[in-house]
């Protein structure tokens, strides 16, 4: 009979994961760490180590566990994205408002830079992703998209109206 | 599932944010501390205790770091205030869930005639 071995296990839970890359390999280093410290538990106790690591994998539940923890981080990730999504949304268009005056009338990117308003989002639009998403590069790369957007959309009419 | 199953998964909870209590643990350490101080009556499925960890985490009850300790990187888990909060909650509603059980099935005369 061939050797199973720990990756083998986690082979097995990771078939049920469909999470992001680094969620995954999070989950799988705790799972990783729990299965070896059971076998060597058994083995200290003096059990071979092959029998160890089936009655760990028996006792951890390795068909159920993976479509549980699935289960618990999907959610998690889909809040995630709408939240990193929407908030940069939300800041562009309140810099759209403040760029633009309720009669229609362009600001004008000169005088849209010393405006303290103007800069307040800006620094809260920047802070907020960062505290708020554990995700931080996937905050970062909608924050940045976002932006990219607000300034095309904002300042470069402001520059032809210049 | 048996009775003794439905009480176990809804005791989870608890019995986690109880022992968290004491001092920060990791998944392993606390799967076999439920065992050892219940007398093997809590032992788990020990993988389901993850999703019962994370889903904690979600709701703020729990915070978890990796450590390395003597050479061993694990992940601990500790308890936050809210989650401080939650177990004196439970804890308070467990206790008159048992008072009010034991005191209903009491007189065992009905079930030993």
């Amino acid at each position: 009979m061939d050797k199973v071995t720990i990756d083998q296990v986690l082979a097995k839970i990771r078939k049920h994961l469909h999470l992001s890359k680094e969620t995954e390999y999070e989950l799988l280093a705790e799972i990783r760490t729990h299965l070896e410290d059971a076998v060597a538990d058994a083995v200290r106790k003096g059990e071979d180590e092959q029998v160890a690591l089936l009655k760990a994998a028996q006792k951890f539940g390795v068909d159920e566990v993976g479509a549980e923890l699935q289960e618990v981080h999907v959610g998690w990730e889909s809040v995630d994205a709408i939240m990193v999504s929407a908030l940069p949304v939300l800041f562009a268009v309140i810099l759209r408002w403040l760029a633009y005056a309720p009669d229609g009338s362009t600001l004008g990117w000169q005088a849209l830079l010393v405006r303290p308003g103007f800069w307040i989002v800006a620094v809260v639009a920047l802070i907020v992703p960062f505290l708020q998403f554990r995700r931080w590069r996937f905050a970062l790369l909608g924050w940045g998209f976002f932006w990219l957007l607000t300034i095309i959309f904002v300042v470069y009419p402001s520059i032809n109206h210049w | 599932m048996s009775l003794r199953d439905q009480i176990r998964k809804g005791s989870t909870e608890i019995l986690i944010l109880r022992l968290l209590a004491e001092r920060p643990m990791y998944g392993y350490e606390i799967s076999q501390e439920l065992e050892r101080r219940s007398g093997g009556y809590f032992e788990m499925k020990e993988g389901l205790l993850y999703p019962t960890l994370h889903r904690m985490q979600k709701s703020d009850w729990l915070a978890s770091e990796w450590q390395e300790v003597e050479g061993r990187r694990r992940k601990y888990y500790t308890l936050t205030a809210a989650g401080r909060e939650v177990l004196g909650e439970q804890a308070a509603e467990w206790n008159v869930f048992v008072d009010k059980l034991r005191a209903f099935l009491k007189t065992n005369e009905l079930w030993t005639k």
